[in-house]
Order: C-alpha cells, then sequence, then structure tokens
C-alpha cells in the first residue's frame, strides 16, 4: 500500500498531471469565490474537458477544484455577508461581524488555515480508512451492495431538503429518467421515442448543468448585478488568525473529524454541515457571549468541517461506487468517462489512482490556501465583479460543454430543458442532489438488482448484512420522517442567500 | 507549319505529362490515407491491435499513406461492419479492425448484422489464448475433478456474449455441465471481483490479462482448468506456447472421460476455435479494392512481420502470439468460412435457445 502511494506521489507529480491540478484548483477557486456558485457548479464545468483525457489528470482536475471552492467562499462570507457558495453560511454568522469591526483579514486568514487543516485531516481519514476497503469490499456482495443503494438513496432523498416527501419524489424522479436508452441488462430500448439521441439516455453533463448551473445563475442575476451593497475592507490580522488557528488546535481537529463523517454518512450535504458545526462550537463553548458578535470560534468550526468532509465523501463513492450527494454524483460519473469504474473493483486493482485522490486532496488544499492568501487583494476584487459581466461567460461555457458530451442537438435540449425543472425546482424547494443521485444510481440499482435475482432469488433478502442494511435504511428514513414532521422548517438564515436546503454541494 | 508546329507541342506536352504522372503515381498508397475503423472503444485490445498494425502499414506499405485510426463503436462492433459494407469506398483507404467473433456473427447471420464474412478478405490476424478459471467453492481442486460436476447443479457464470464465449459454452455443453449466465457484468474487472466473492463459480479470461486477473484467483485457490489453445496449419489442437504446461481443453476432456471429444460439438468447436483464437484480432479490407490496393498492403504487413524491432513491438501486445496472414491464415479460416448449412443452422439454434441472441 505504502508503494501505491509513493509511486501515486509520483505520477502525479508529473508536470502535466500537476498542471491539471493546478488549472482544477484555480477553477475551484475562482467558482468559490462568485456568490453562489459552489462545487457542484464547477463539477458540472469541467465534466466536458474529461472526455478523452487520462484519468490521473482528469481526477487531479476535479479532485483539486472540489477540495478548494469550500477555501475561496469565505471571502465574500466575511467582507460581505454574502456566503460564496452554500457551505459557508455559518461562517457569516461571526466573520462579517468581525470584518465590520476591521478584522476582516483575521477571519479570512483563520478561515482559510482551518480549511486547509480541515482537509488535510479529511485526506487522513480517507486514507486510514483504506486497508480496511478490500477485505470490506470482499465482504459486501452485490446483495449488500443493492441494499447499500438503497440506504443511499433513502437518505439523500429523506436528508437533503425540508421535506422527506419532496425528496423521495425527486429521488424518484431520477431514478425513472435514468431508464431511458438501452437497458443494462437485455439491451432493449426504452423511452427513446423514436429520437436516435435518447438511445444512450440523457446526458449526465447536460442534466447536471441544467438542473444546477442554470437556475443558479438566474437566481443570483435576478438578485440584481451589485452582489453587495455594502462591503467591508479587509482589514488587519492576518497573523492574528493564524494565531487563532494554532491556538484552538483541538477544535480544529474536532470538528474536522465531525466534517470527515458527516460527509460519509450519504445525504448530508454542504447544507448543512456549516451549520451543525456552528451548532456545536456554540453549545460546547463555556463563553458564548460572542458568538453571532464576531468570535473566531464561530468562523473556525464549520470552516475546518466543510473541507474536511471531501475526504469522508470520497470513502463510499471510491469504495463501492455509491456517491452520497450530488458532487460525488458528479465526480463519479467524470470517472467512469475517463475509463476508471469507482467501486469495489477500483479498490482491489487500482489502489494507486486512489491515492492519486488523496494527495490531490492534500496538495490542492495546500496550493488553495497559499493562493488565498498571497492573492487576496486582486481576488477579492473578482468577488465585486458584476454578475451580468460572468455570466454570459459561464453560459457559453456550459452550453459548450453540454454539447461536448455527445455533439448531438439533443444535449442542449437537455440543458435546457433541465434548466427549466431545475429553476422550477429551486423556486418551490423540492430538492435536487436526490434527483441527480437517482439517476445515477438508476442504472447500478438495476444492474444489481438483474444480478441478485438471477443468482440468489429472492433468498438476498435473508443475508445477515442485506437484514442489517435494509434495517438501518429504514430506520434512518422513518426516523427522519417522523421527526421532521415534528419540528419546523429551520428558520431563514438573513445572508441574503435563499434557501440552500436541498442544493447538495 | 504554324498549326503543325502547335499540334507538335502539345503532343511534346501531353507526352511530357504522362511520364511525370507515371512517375509520381508510382506506389498505389502515395499521397493516400488509410482510415482503420475501430468498432471498439479507446484503449480495449482491439483498438490498440489496430493502432499498432496501423502505425505499421503507414511505416512498411510503399508510399507511406497517412493511417488515421478513427473508432465507430455502437451495436456490439456491428454497426461499425455494416458502415463498411454498405458506405465506405471500396478502393482500400478503409480498412476493418475485426474480431473473430465479428466473423462468426456474419457467418452466423446475427439479427442486424448486414455485413458477411464474403465481404471480407484477412489481410493479418493476431491470435488470443483463452483460459477458462473454477472458483474455490465448487471443490475442484485439479483438472480431471471437472467429471464430478456433469449433470450437477449449473455454475454461475459470466459470460459477456455468447459469440464471442462461443468454445467456453460449448466445452461445457460436451462436458455435459450446466452453466447459469449471471447477466449485467461490464467487463473483466467485475467478473474477476464477482469471482472473488463467490458470486459466480467459473469464467472465461483472455491471457492477455492474466496477471492482472486470473493469477490473484489463482492465488485464492481457483483452478485454471485450461487454455483453449490453438488450430495448428495440420488440424491439430495445440496448447499454447504461452503456457506450455496449461493443457488444452480436449486433453482435460480426454483425462477426465476417458475418451476424446467427439460428435457435433466437437465438429463445431474446432470450426469456430479458430476464429476467436488463431484469428481472434483480424485487420480485414473490404471485398473490391484494386488488386495493387491489397498486394501493396500485403508488401507492408510482410515487410513490418520481418522488421525485428516492430515485431517485438506486436509480440510485447501480443503475449508472445506471432501474426498470421496469406496463405497459412487462409488455412486455417478455412473449415470456419465453409460451414455446411445444416451446421450453421444447428449452431444459431443452439445459441438461440440458450442467450438473448437473435439470428435473421
Amino acid at each position: 500500500m505504502l508503494d501505491a502511494a509513493i509511486s501515486a506521489l509520483g505520477i502525479l507529480l508529473s508536470p502535466q498531471h500537476f498542471g491539471y491540478l493546478l488549472a482544477g484548483t484555480a477553477v475551484g477557486l475562482i467558482i468559490g469565490i462568485l456568490p453562489g456558485l459552489g462545487g457542484m457548479v464547477g463539477l458540472a464545468l469541467l465534466m466536458p474537458l474529461t472526455y478523452g483525457l487520462d484519468p490521473v489528470s482528469g481526477i487531479a482536475m476535479l479532485i483539486g477544484l472540489t477540495s478548494v471552492t469550500t477555501v475561496a467562499d469565505t471571502y465574500t462570507s466575511v467582507l460581505m455577508g454574502v456566503p460564496g457558495s452554500a457551505a459557508s453560511q455559518a461562517t457569516v454568522m461571526d466573520g462579517y461581524p468581525m470584518a465590520q469591526r476591521g478584522e476582516g483579514a483575521r477571519a479570512l486568514s483563520a478561515s482559510f488555515l482551518a480549511s486547509m487543516f480541515g482537509g488535510l485531516i479529511g485526506a487522513l481519514v480517507l486514507t486510514v480508512t483504506l486497508p480496511f476497503a478490500v477485505p470490506m469490499v470482499l465482504a459486501l456482495g452485490t446483495p449488500e451492495l443493492l441494499m447499500l443503494t438503497f440506504l443511499a438513496l433513502g437518505m439523500v432523498a429523506v436528508l437533503s431538503g425540508q421535506n422527506p416527501y419532496l425528496g423521495m419524489l425527486s429521488a424518484v424522479s431520477g431514478l425513472a429518467i435514468g431508464t431511458i436508452g438501452s437497458a443494462p441488462s437485455s439491451g432493449t430500448f426504452r423511452f427513446t421515442f423514436g429520437t436516435d439521441y435518447l438511445l444512450d439516455g440523457v446526458t449526465l453533463t447536460s442534466l447536471a448543468m441544467g438542473l444546477f448551473a442554470i437556475p443558479e445563475m438566474i437566481a443570483v442575476l435576478s438578485r440584481g448585478g451589485a452582489i453587495a451593497e455594502e462591503r467591508a475592507e479587509i482589514g488587519r490580522g492576518w497573523l492574528q488568525g493564524i494565531r487563532d488557528v494554532l491556538s484552538h488546535k483541538l477544535l480544529v481537529f474536532r470538528h474536522a473529524l465531525i466534517g470527515a463523517l458527516i460527509g460519509f454518512l450519504p445525504g448530508l450535504g454542504n447544507s448543512i454541515i456549516d451549520w451543525v458545526n456552528y451548532g456545536i462550537v456554540v453549545k460546547t463553548a463555556k463563553d458564548k457571549s460572542q458568538f453571532g458578535r464576531g468570535d473566531i470560534r464561530g468562523v473556525i468550526a464549520p470552516e475546518s468541517a466543510t473541507n474536511a468532509k471531501e475526504g469522508g465523501a470520497l470513502i463510499p463513492t471510491l469504495m463501492f461506487g455509491i456517491p452520497g450527494s450530488g458532487s460525488m454524483a458528479l465526480l463519479l460519473a467524470a470517472m467512469v468517462i475517463m475509463g476508471v469504474e469507482p467501486g469495489p473493483t477500483l479498490i482491489v486493482s487500482h489502489m494507486d489512482l486512489v491515492f492519486v485522490v488523496v494527495w490531490s486532496i492534500a496538495i490542492a488544499n495546500i496550493i488553495g490556501t497559499a493562493v488565498a492568501f498571497s492573492l487576496s487583494g486582486p481576488i477579492t476584487k473578482l468577488a465585486f465583479m458584476p454578475f451580468s459581466k460572468v455570466m454570459p461567460i459561464l453560459l457559453l461555457l456550459i452550453s459548450l460543454g453540454s454539447f461536448q458530451s455527445s455533439q448531438h442537438m439533443g444535449d442542449l435540449a437537455v440543458l435546457l430543458l433541465f434548466g427549466v425543472v431545475g429553476w422550477v425546482m429551486r423556486r418551490t424547494g423540492i430538492p435536487r442532489a436526490p434527483l441527480l443521485i437517482g439517476f445515477v444510481l438508476s442504472g447500478l440499482i438495476e444492474q444489481y438488482l438483474w444480478q441478485v435475482m438471477s443468482r440468489y432469488g429472492f433468498e438476498w433478502l435473508q443475508r445477515p448484512g442485506v437484514i442489517v442494511i435494509g434495517t438501518l435504511a429504514v430506520a434512518a428514513v422513518g426516523l427522519s420522517i417522523y421527526s421532521k414532521s415534528r419540528t419546523k422548517p429551520r428558520p431563514e438564515t438573513g445572508t441574503g442567500q435563499e434557501s440552500v436546503g436541498g442544493v447538495g454541494r | 507549319m504554324n498549326t503543325k508546329l502547335v499540334s507538335l507541342l502539345l503532343i511534346a506536352a501531353t507526352l511530357a505529362g504522362c511520364s511525370k504522372k507515371e512517375a509520381s503515381d508510382g506506389p498505389y498508397y502515395a499521397g493516400k490515407r488509410i482510415e482503420i475503423i475501430i468498432p471498439t472503444s479507446v484503449g480495449g485490445g482491439t483498438d490498440r491491435f489496430a493502432r499498432l498494425l496501423g502505425d505499421g502499414l503507414h511505416k512498411f506499405v510503399p508510399g507511406n499513406p497517412v493511417v488515421v485510426p478513427r473508432q465507430m463503436t455502437g451495436g456490439g462492433g456491428i454497426l461499425a461492419g455494416n458502415w463498411v459494407v454498405e458506405q465506405a469506398p471500396k478502393d482500400g483507404t478503409v480498412l476493418l479492425a475485426g474480431t473473430g467473433q465479428g466473423t462468426l456473427r456474419q457467418i452466423l447471420g446475427q439479427k442486424s448484422v448486414r455485413a458477411r464474412a464474403a465481404d471480407f478478405e484477412e489481410l493479418v490476424a493476431i491470435p488470443v489464448a483463452r483460459t477458462v478459471t473454477i472458483g474455490p467453492g465448487k471443490g475442484v481442486t485439479n483438472r480431471t475433478d471437472v467429471r464430478k460436476l456433469r449433470n450437477g447443479q449449473p455454475l454461475h457464470t459470466a459470460l459477456l456474449d455468447p459469440i464471442a464465449g462461443i468454445t467456453f459454452v460449448l466445452q461445457f455443453e460436451m462436458l455435459g455441465i450446466p452453466l447459469k449466465v449471471i447477466p449485467g457484468y461490464h467487463g473483466g474487472r467485475d467478473r474477476d471481483l464477482a469471482m472473488f466473492r463467490g458470486e459466480i463459480d467459473i469464467i472465461q479470461q483472455v491471457t492477455t490479462t492474466f496477471a492482472a486477473s486470473t493469477k490473484p484467483l489463482l492465488d485464492r485457490g481457483a483452478v485454471l482448468l485450461w487454455n483453449d489453445g490453438f488450430v495448428a496449419p495440420n488440424g491439430d489442437i495445440v496448447r499454447d506456447e504461452g503456457m506450455p504446461d496449461v493443457p488444452t481443453f480436449n486433453e482435460v476432456y480426454t483425462e477426465a472421460y476417458g475418451e476424446p471429444p467427439s460428435g457435433q460439438l466437437w465438429e463445431l468447436y474446432r470450426a469456430t476455435l479458430p476464429l476467436v483464437g488463431n484469428a481472434a484480432k483480424v485487420l480485414l479490407l473490404p471485398v473490391g479494392a484494386p488488386r495493387e490496393a491489397k498486394e501493396a498492403l500485403m508488401e507492408g504487413i510482410k515487410a513490418m512481420i520481418a522488421d525485428p524491432e516492430f515485431m517485438a513491438r506486436i509480440l510485447r501486445e501480443s503475449e508472445g502470439h506471432a501474426p498470421i496472414y496469406g496463405e497459412e491464415l487462409e488455412a486455417i479460416l478455412a473449415e470456419a468460412r465453409n460451414l455446411s448449412p445444416d451446421k450453421i443452422e444447428f449452431l444459431r439454434n443452439f445459441i438461440g435457445e440458450r442467450f438473448e441472441v437473435e439470428f435473421e
């Protein structure tokens, strides 16, 4: 395993691969800075570029991107009180007050450093689980995997929005859309309506960009060209922020672990991770008086957690090919495009690629943090750019990227159609991540179901592993429906950002 | 006088033009472009073979034509064959990177395959050897144990394509061991893992993936039952020289059952083994190309095989199996290409009854 780790580092550090890692990191920083756009949009933008790319370059680029969006999204949260992405809403609570009293730099540097340590700890968590990966993968057969996909789908559906029934509706729609095209086991064509385009099914890139990128752009645009009416200066305190993080080492460590755990559990996406950690740090602090008025701990805790979650979320994605969130679903799809099949076989036969992922997270975090520190002046200007000027470029990139996937006009039709669908879903509060995950899992569930039924018949339901996972699935879904029906939805955060519950990441 | 001069000049000019044209015309492929149509996706065995031979054609065919590999995936390779036969120019500028199973599909007349074996001439073939491995769960510890499985519980297997796996299917029919195919496996690694977990019991693999796929299985107690081997020019089935210690199917059968395999199934086995074995990967020229084209291509192929450096590249790619061409290739494929109608009918029914394959 050590061999694989070292050779992976060697491969990643070759000029070409490293160049792609840098490119991904750069795009991730920019996407993170632009308010409202998160890693999901970034992934959707870069995904078309992975066609024909070698797996190491592609993986380095995409992991580089997802690893740093949550570093860079802090700028606008702190300086303008507008979250740079869904993952930094809680940072606003204490970061913005600090900026208003002239300590923006302190909040930013603390957040960058906390993010970096969080990301590194997340990568470490992923690494530590790897020795157990092969035995685990071999112990879990197709029946257990089938049940795991149900568990993941159920949890994503129930947890990602305010209303569990809407989440399930969304997930089931995703499953249905995934059945378009040729059937995985028999090769018969379904729901093609006589068109050539649908023979291979709806293209994932177009679907994802339609669902996520377009509605986000409309939302930001409709808030008006000027994103921030009031803006605070960066202010002072760069060194103080670093000292803050170093004196709160345990806090960073604790919340990074919590973040990795939340990432590992499917369905608990960005929209809650920062708030959960903010809640914990407030609850466990002795002196609560400064929270909400600019307590540095309120910045450190959520920032450590949001970056650590990537490492955790990659565990089910890489080991079982089951994405726990929208962005992991996209990453998974991109890997398939490059000829890498995430899932049990990847762990057994391609440990080096797994380590490419680990190293990419670590390196991207370090580089991202260094860039965030050193270029904070010019980068801040980017955050104040009117979105109406950025939008045409993004729209062009999105259309190109979408068309690239199969070079058929149908791609653009799908993009447009799901742009409208996504916008309607965003406005009506139907979570979109379950739809995407349902779409990605659709083929896998069908394949597993075929294999399990023809291999075991209904006996598969009697396997102990299946019963345990199945019970978990029913309990988790049932419990959250029960508890959600009794509690009121979380109040609006008052950050100027629309409720992002269910956006995924 | 004036008109005489003009006509003389004209004649001279024409002659000069002709001779000039003749000189530049030299090799048939000078200034031409060859497209190799590849029916599988980038990076697979057929793709790598086609690109390698494409490079060889560019270097060794007189006139050094530009060679462009072009992917045309879809329909399990059927679309590419149809396109080459129905739409591609027949002047030697379009070649097909074919497979033995593709040719077998054409011979059997699988549904929507509109190309026929007679539409192509084989230029050069690269052999692929196939092994059969049984997992540890079935109580088979040595090769002759297979007789214990006769008429027993079906063995679970992942068969991606019954035409490509025709020898595998016929072998178990001859042994009288029932197979049950579990659907939905995408490729080699998927199946290997299912073997690891005991979800499938038996698989056929190609020896090019031996180190990555078969070896780990053997390390976990699986047994390598046999290597299909190849058909020799004299008609005998011989061991794969890459695995001289591993017996062929017929050796194992004879040892286990006390007599060599025989009958209709055995004859079909012998006829189809050269297709999916000896000529598993084959470069095809659509019929109708001018004589010069085929001669130039064959000249290039002979030259690349004679070139030690290039031959080494081929052997690296093919696990040491030397390419075959010309009369040797024709002789080996003769039986398959001249299958009698009743044998074709038998094989169509045999496959059609057991698998979801439809024939015209």
